[in-house]
């Protein structure tokens, strides 16, 4: 209900504060109450039913010149433009055409399936490794057909073709094809009725956020469980460092899991930041931060993580160790993810 | 479903005809011009409005403020005498232009048959 109050503070908030107008707002808001009641009556959740009521408010244009208030105060703002009407009437700075809901819609489907292919791709980084590690471990323990050499090649092959895999996905997925190509290139301005559903869409969202970083928490924190186990079980017999290495590549497969749970649901929070950009004047300088930050660290992390690893076993040949890397570095993701979030979570209290 | 644009001028007539069966408030009147306009129509609550209050303005149609059966404050509209007169004027109006457009459109105009 409150998505519904600030549309239509934001809808008013362009016009003189007159009797006539306010007695407009108070009458609308009580239709948008009505409205929104019945539709919840009807069964309908509340983000349908939000989304419903924003949708069938209409033009408030229309209603100025019945009020005796000229609409030319607001068309410069270009709030309720449609699709092709650019309203460029003010001498303001570059001023583009407001973006359309369909436009916001399609463009947040866009980042849903490009957050989906980032998700793969990273985690198709930090899954790389595996098979370099396990072939080498097991070419030394003499398990196996391969000597070391041909292990390391073949591993070393795997490893070039996953992350060649990622980084095509990555690069395919900056495309974000099927976005409206002027959003993706930041040529829109924002619009009252984009903004309200955009934040609606991140904060129904946001649930599903908080949940799969929690399970991709756990799953990193338990990621160590397969190192443990295979080096505690197999303590003393012949084959105990191949299966330490068993343990490792099925550590790194679940740190990926973890990565594949939680990177996918952040396109919500992603595409209502960028739908959002330059709405609200006030305060927006701090509030694009969190995904962007959230972003950088993710690209660099984990990558820097497996060179870590990699460098550390390669040169000082010690796989039994650099594991130590992943749940160190799993739980100190953990922590910032979390960090960046409350930081979030307390800016939008404070709006 | 209809356009905006091509319902427009019929708006009033609308509301009108509805509020002849007696008083009623805004979103009332939105949803029972939805639920009549079925998947053709759908109208959005600030034409709703500004409909109310062009007719109100016109006096043919009057308001009052009420109460809601759950207590928020709610404004009745009731059409006036004249608005009974205009409905009757504007329904004429509206079938002789049905008509006219209806021997455009179905090609009687030109003398040639549907």
């Amino acid at each position: 209900m409150n998505v519904i109050f600030a549309y239509l503070d934001t809808m008013f908030s362009t016009y003189p504060q007159t009797p006539r107008m306010l007695e407009a707002k108070t009458e609308l808001r009580g239709m948008m109450e009505d409205a929104y009641t019945s539709l919840i009556a009807e069964g309908r959740t509340e983000n349908e039913a939000v989304g419903q009521v924003i949708r069938d408010f209409g033009n408030l244009e229309e209603v100025a010149p019945v009020l005796g208030i000229s609409a030319d105060i607001s068309s410069g703002t270009g709030a309720n433009a449609v699709a092709g009407s650019a309203g460029p009437s003010g001498p303001a700075a570059p001023s583009y055409a407001a973006i359309t809901l369909d436009e916001a819609q399609s463009f947040a489907d866009a980042q849903r399936v490009s957050s989906r292919r980032i998700g793969l791709a990273v985690a198709l980084f930090v899954l790389s490794p595996i098979a370099l590690i396990v072939g080498s471990g097991a070419a030394q323990a003499g398990v196996g057909p391969w000597n070391e050499e041909t292990a390391s090649l073949i591993g070393l092959l795997i490893l070039l073709t996953l992350v060649a895999v990622g980084v095509l996905i990555i690069i395919s997925s900056g495309r974000m094809s099927g976005a409206p190509q002027r959003i993706v290139d930041d040529e829109f301005s924002a619009s009252p009725e984009v903004t309200a559903w955009a934040r609606d869409l991140s904060s129904r969202h946001e649930t599903h956020l908080t949940r799969s970083l929690q399970v991709a928490i756990a799953v990193w924190i338990l990621s160590v469980a397969p190192i443990l186990v295979t080096t505690l079980v197999t303590e003393g017999t012949p084959h105990h460092q191949f299966w330490a290495t068993v343990g490792v590549g099925g550590a790194l497969a679940m740190v990926a899991a973890g990565l594949a749970v939680f990177l996918p649901r952040t396109w919500a929070r992603t595409a209502a930041e960028k739908l959002e950009e330059g709405s609200s004047p006030e305060g927006v300088d701090g509030d694009d931060d969190e995904t962007s930050v959230m972003g950088i660290i993710a690209a660099i992390y984990w990558p820097l993580l497996t060179t870590i690893f990699l460098a550390w076993g390669f040169i000082g040949d010690a796989w039994d160790r650099s594991w130590i890397v992943w749940p160190i570095g799993a739980v100190l993701f953990g922590a910032i993810a979390g960090g960046v979030n409350a930081i979030a979570a307390y800016r939008g209290s404070r709006r | 479903m209809i356009s905006a644009d091509a319902i427009r001028g019929y708006v009033d007539l609308m509301v009108l005809s509805l509020l002849r069966e007696g008083p009623s408030y805004a979103y009332e009147l939105a949803q029972r011009i939805t639920a009549i306009g079925g998947d053709d129509y759908s109208i959005k609550q600030t034409t709703l409005y500004s409909a109310v209050k062009r007719l109100e303005a016109g006096g043919l149609v009057s308001a009052s403020a009420g109460v809601s059966p759950t207590g928020k404050p709610r404004t009745y509209y009731r059409i006036t005498e004249a608005g009974v007169a205009h409905v009757a004027l504007k329904t004429e109006e509206w079938h002789h232009t049905k008509t006219v457009v209806d021997r455009f459109v179905t090609g009687t105009a030109q003398g040639g048959t549907p």
